[in-house]
């Protein structure tokens, strides 16, 4: 067995993308400088993949960024002249380059790579699928093929509207390049990396354990991303749900006043929730610029609470809400606090969000009591289950190198809308123990403790999984068509 | 596996279920507390003893460190005992119904006892409720958590616990809840929860049967009783019979159990065996019934349960998808770890690049001018590229070194020298130093300066590349190699228009190109003018058609050259043709590509962005009614119109309103229709010079700092003068620079 880490150097004409490469491996927002210049990155940088965390081996994979290639035809050119004609071996060559001191003014650039390359146990040249494949191209390969390591092209930018992907494929392999891999480090597809790792394991016989057990991290770490990211949006679901306050029937201000801390503490709840899938997924808030997300400060564009919320996101408003000015006159007590637009808008916006919950004596003596029980309605719920799923899958679909704001659809798959709802038909049980939620000002029967609680968060959990992984495929076809 | 290997898991610490539920009451905890949830001694002390240890024991060993685990240890202890507590008493209940149901059976006045309703009164119900969950224990682990007496009692357990500990101050800290909520997870569900109720119901029948056992015996002891059964209907026969069923399990295990004539002999009335040795043999039954249909099997689920509860126990796992685990991931077990920079960045300056030092090409005689295309895809408009009817002369495209050695050696060995060499590059490419030491090769060759064209700039930005920056770049490159900025142009050769035609003819020093005006009058006087005079004219603050009407007559002023301000607003050829929602999606456009020519220090501002954006937006309008002379408002789609220009004043600022809170883009007041429709003018007048050059000149004269307000028609005269002076200033230095 091979004990030695395995070192892999990043390689490529410059602005095609390494330092990119680099942070979406390593899942790393901050590594290094990533911009749309030329020779951006002028050092070597490696970070370590570590198989030991989870009671694993405790071996590593070394990636290291390197600058970028920028003038191989007059550095090819400048090797032929060192050769002379002669036969000289091409690593040789590389070696006698690195020695005179060309290699560090010139080409200084180039001698860092070239100098990391030697030290490396394969390359993966990456390529900006949308240029031409060019002389300069093909000098590059030429010249890491004299290292004698073991390289592996990279496409990057295969998303992109006018990659060449089909052209770049045809000419490496006439330069015997088979294994190919395509990565886009922006639209990122777990699917894609792990072929690129596997491309490297047919290419590295002496790491091929490694390579095995790193594939395997990288899907088990997956999978486990998944499920944390259904428990947490559904620990959000059953807190909305179960969630109740009771507000007086008669006196209006008060009423008001209970409506608004109402809305106050789900939307806290869901933006809560938003931090932590970022964190989880290790985006940040308040990434390179700070408006990477629509989500500003972890905050969604449009207010929760409206009815261009619901429409953005297609969700009818339920049942005979959708006679909006009925809703308006029958839940009259309700809405007149809801001041959320005028005429009937506020009875289909109102009859969309809160709903008199279903008829439990508890309630009934309430309102025997001149108090009303005001908790969040199913398509409320459907919506924040269908926003919460359309940024998980967005996440997923999210390489580490994206600098550009995400752009979330503007409305969501309809096959997530249809399953948010499905999944609110899960929540009925979270009605019955107000408990249950664990959001502010929350009192009734049940408690956190209730294990019955934890049992319906899993149950929720594994549905809104299944449902992630729909949408995250699906946001992939979108992208790969 | 080698000896390291080994060593290292004898070194690590076994978890112990006590570990896992610690670190579930920890998890508890800080889901309430999130200020306890940031425990850096604690990570670091997991940290430092994982040693390649899983996740889950990360989690327990810093679960041990928490600043509360003695406090949690100890809630957990009180819940554990509470909840003993609650099982012995329930034990003690449970005897005493045992004892109870015994005397009742027996009854304690009359001295003949009916056999049969003692045992069924003694055995049939628990029968029935084992029977119910040997039923529930072959269905799945759920059901017998919720249905059985076990569950009743944890239930009870539960609510007493949060009722007590509610109340009290001893136990009402949040270390309780937690230990509680843990303990509740842990027990209450899943197989743990399942073998846990179970064992309880075993346990509580087992007390019932032995109470039973106990107090029967002392009451056969002390007393006489008569056994007899008795019957209505049924035929004795069937009696006989069951009893011999029921007998042969106790008399399998020894007890002493009726015969067959003893069983006949029992029936009462007229019984004739009521002799001692009978009653003997029937209190066997009786007693043996109870050992063996009630007592023994539960004492035996009693072990099997705990058995399986142990064994449920020590396979339990920490779930670490719970968000209270999985956010621990990456600090307690890092999956990356960085190396950090290792070949440092040199002072070397790689852009120093002097190819070869080939001697400064000698004069020759002058030829025709002669273009070549340096890593770009033929453009749109032909190539050779000829400008009016004078083709260049074509020295090809170079993409790679023998391109660029035979170009070279052309340009060296020909009897003459172009009179301008035109290299044409791709605005899609990234310049890098294998460029520009071509470019600088090649102006080696000749003695007269080389031009730069830069193409491409339209596909470039459908790849949303910010063009001005790569722009800039380009420029930069260029000028390493001495190539100087004024010998740069940006134009598109796959969008040839009047104008890019003509500021291409000057770089090539072609001046008699066909149906184009050597040099367009200067209109930006004209067109101040009529923002002016349209500003006097108007009694209240603009609404958005009076500012479209005044935006039109400018553009009248450019109509000429519309084809290119239209190409260079992105306006669509006919827009009259459009949807509303395509027409709105086409202001967009405008005005995002507006602002998207402004300089950046402006597209800080709320102000000017706002500006930017209306002014574009009003440009599309004005292009697609330049030739009707009707009243803009006239337009049929002018009400959606008009609301989408009114919504971009609203929506400019929005993108850099963190950065300049103290300036808010308000309604579209008088100075933001005169900034809009200023810009629009210099816009216009600026357009055939290249992005770039547009943004540098609006940035040298638009100030905003010093700026007077322009509050009513007054001021809109002196400002526009003042402008109008910066702009002049400008474009000088563009042109001297
Ligand atoms: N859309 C898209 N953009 C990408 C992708 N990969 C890289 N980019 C962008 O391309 C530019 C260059 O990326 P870098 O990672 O800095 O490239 P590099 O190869 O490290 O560049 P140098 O260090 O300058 O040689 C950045 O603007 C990235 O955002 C991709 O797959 N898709
Ligand atoms: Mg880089």
């Amino acid at each position: 067995m091979n004990d030695s880490p395995l070192r892999i150097a990043v390689v490529g004409h410059t602005n095609t993308g390494k330092t990119s490469l680099l942070r979406t491996v390593m899942r790393d927002v901050s590594f290094g400088e990533v911009s749309d210049h030329p020779a951006v990155t002028r050092h070597v940088e490696g970070a370590a993949v570590v198989l030991g965390s989870d009671g694993g081996s405790g071996r590593r994979v070394e990636w290291y960024d390197t600058p970028g290639l920028e003038d191989s035809i007059s550095l090819l050119d400048l090797l032929e002249t060192m050769r002379a004609g002669r036969r000289v071996e091409g690593i040789d060559l590389i070696q006698r380059f690195l020695d005179k001191p060309e290699s560090h003014d010139r080409f200084a650039q180039e001698a860092k790579a070239l100098r990391q390359v030697l030290t490396s146990d394969v390359a993966l040249y990456i390529i900006d699928a949308r240029d031409r494949v060019l002389g300069k191209h093909r000098d590059e390969l030429s010249i890491l093929a004299y290292c004698a390591r073991p390289i592996v092209p990279v496409l990057n930018f295969v998303a992109a509207e006018d990659a060449r992907t089909k052209e770049w494929r045809e000419q490496l392999s006439r330069a015997a390049m088979h294994a190919v891999a395509e990565f886009d480090t922006v639209a990122f597809d777990a699917a894609s990396e792990q072929r690129l790792l596997e491309k490297m394991r047919t290419l590295l016989d002496s790491h091929g354990e490694l390579l095995t057990e790193l594939i395997e991290d990288r899907r088990d770490e997956r999978a486990r991303l998944i499920a944390a990211t259904g428990n947490v949006i559904a620990e959000l679901l059953v807190d909305a749900a179960s969630h109740v306050r009771t507000a007086p029937t008669e006196n209006r201000r008060e009423r008001d006043a209970a409506l608004d801390a109402f809305r106050k503490v789900v939307v806290e709840r869901e933006q809560a929730c938003i931090a932590a899938l970022l964190e989880l997924h290790r985006f940040r808030a308040d990434d390179c610029d700070a408006s990477a997300l629509p989500i500003e400060d972890g905050r969604w564009g449009v207010d929760l609470f409206s009815p261009a919320a619901m429409r953005q996101f297609g969700i009818q408003a339920t049942g005979g809400a959708a006679a909006g000015a009925m809703v308006g006159l029958t839940l009259d007590v309700m809405l007149a606090g809801l001041s959320l637009g005028t005429g009937t808008l506020i009875g289909a916006a109102a009859g969309a969000m809160l709903g008199v919950g279903r008829s439990h004596g508890r309630q009934m003596i309430k309102r025997a009591r001149g108090m009303t029980e005001v908790h969040c309605d199913n398509a409320t719920l459907a919506l924040l289950a269908a926003r919460q799923v359309t940024l998980a899958a967005a996440l997923l679909r999210r390489g580490h190198a994206s600098v550009t704001p995400m752009h979330l659809a503007d409305a969501p798959a309809k096959q997530v809308i249809t399953d948010s709802h499905g999944l609110v038909s899960h929540l009925d049980a979270a009605r019955l123990f107000p408990g249950w939620s664990k959001l502010s000002g929350a009192s009734g029967p049940g408690s956190p403790a209730d294990p019955r609680r934890q049992s319906l968060v899993e149950e929720l959990a594994e549905h809104i999984t299944a449902i992630i992984r729909n949408a995250a495929d699906q946001v992939g076809r979108l992208s790969h068509p | 596996m080698s000896r390291a290997a080994s060593g290292r898991i004898t070194r690590r610490r076994r978890m112990r279920f006590a570990d896992r539920l610690l670190a579930e009451s920890v998890r508890a905890l800080e889901e309430t507390q999130p200020d306890a949830a940031a425990q850096p001694a604690a990570n670091l002390q997991a940290v430092e003893a994982a040693d390649g240890s899983s996740f889950e024991a990360r989690i327990t060993a810093r679960a041990a460190a928490h600043t509360s685990a003695d406090r949690l240890r100890n809630a957990l202890r009180h819940t554990q005992q509470g909840a003993m507590l609650t099982i012995t008493v329930g034990v003690i209940v449970a005897a005493l119904a045992g004892a109870g149901a015994t005397r009742a059976a027996l009854g304690l006045s009359a001295d003949r006892v009916n056999i049969f309703w003692a045992i069924a009164g003694l055995l049939g119900i628990q029968t029935l409720l084992l029977l119910a969950w040997a039923v529930a224990a072959l269905i799945g682990p759920r059901v017998l958590s919720t249905g059985s007496l076990g569950g009743l009692l944890v239930a009870l357990w539960r609510r007493m616990g949060q009722r007590v500990c509610g109340g009290r101050g001893g136990c009402a800290g949040a270390e309780h809840q937690a230990a509680l909520r843990a303990t509740a997870n842990v027990f209450g569900r899943g197989r743990i929860g399942a073998w846990t109720f179970s064992t309880i119901s075993h346990a509580l029948w087992t007390a019932f049967n032995l109470a039973c056992l106990a107090v029967m015996l002392a009451m056969l002891s002390g007393r006489h009783y008569t056994f007899a059964w008795e019957t209505t209907i049924l035929p004795s026969r069937a009696y006989v019979s069951l009893t011999e069923v029921v007998a042969t399990l106790p008399s399998a295990v020894g007890f002493p159990t009726p015969d067959r004539e003893q069983i006949e002999g029992s029936e009462w009335p007229g019984a004739t065996h009521t002799d001692g040795a009978t009653q003997r043999a029937w209190a066997g039954l009786l007693v043996g019934s109870m050992v063996t249909y009630g007592l023994g099997p539960r004492v035996a689920l009693l072990v099997i349960s705990l058995g399986f509860r142990l064994r449920a126990m020590r396979r339990y796992r920490l779930d670490t998808s719970l968000p209270g685990y999985a956010r621990l991931r990456p600090i307690l077990a890092p999956s990356t770890e960085t190396i950090g920079v290792i070949d440092e960045a040199g002072d070397e300056s790689p852009h120093h690049t002097t190819g070869d030092s080939a001697p400064s090409a000698a004069a020759r005689p002058i030829g025709p001018p002669a273009a070549l295309g340096l890593e770009i895809e033929r453009p749109e408009s032909g190539w050779p590229l000829r400008v009016g009817s004078t083709a260049l002369d074509d020295l090809g495209f170079v993409d790679d070194r023998d391109d660029r050695r035979r170009v070279l050696d052309d340009l060296r060995n020909a009897e003459t020298e172009p009179a301008v060499l035109l290299i044409v590059c791709s605005l899609m490419t990234t310049p890098d130093r294998g460029i520009a030491g071509f470019v600088e090769q090649a102006g080696r060759t000749i003695t007269r300066p080389v031009r730069v064209v830069l193409t491409g700039g339209e596909r470039c930005r459908q790849r949303d590349a910010d063009v001005a920056q790569r722009g800039g770049d380009w420029r930069e490159a260029l000028a390493r190699v001495g190539v100087e900025e004024e010998n740069i142009v940006e134009l598109d050769l796959d969008h040839l228009t009047d104008t890019s035609e003509r500021v291409l003819a000057e770089l090539v020093g072609v001046v008699e190109v066909v149906g184009v005006a050597s040099q367009p009058a200067r209109r930006i006087e004209e067109a101040f003018d009529v923002i002016a005079s349209h500003a006097d004219a108007w009694r209240t603050e603009p609404g958005t058609s009076e500012q479209a009407e005044l935006h039109r007559a400018i553009a009248r002023l450019y109509q000429h050259e519309m084809a290119g301000w239209r190409d260079l607003l992105h306006v669509p050829s006919d827009l009259k043709k459009l949807s509303a929602g395509d027409v709105t999606k086409a202001l967009r456009t405008s005005a995002e590509r507006m602002t998207s020519l402004l300089p950046d220090r402006l597209k800080q501002s709320p102000k000017w962005l706002a500006a930017g954006a209306a002014a574009g937006a009003l440009g599309c309008v004005a292009a697609a009614t330049l030739a009707a002379p009707i009243a803009i408002t006239a337009l049929p789609a002018w009400a959606g119109m008009g609301a989408a220009i009114a919504g971009l004043w609203k929506l400019a600022p929005k993108s850099s309103a963190s950065k300049d809170i103290d300036e808010p883009a308000g309604p579209p007041d008088l100075g933001g229709a005169v900034r809009a429709a200023a810009l629009f003018a210099m816009l216009l007048e600026l357009q055939g010079r290249g992005e770039a050059t547009i943004s540098r000149v609006l940035d040298r004269a638009v100030t905003q700092d010093d700026e007077q307000p322009i509050e009513s028609a007054s001021h809109v005269q002196p400002y526009l003068t003042e402008l109008r002076h910066r702009f002049d200033m400008a474009l000088a230095s563009e042109v001297t620079s």
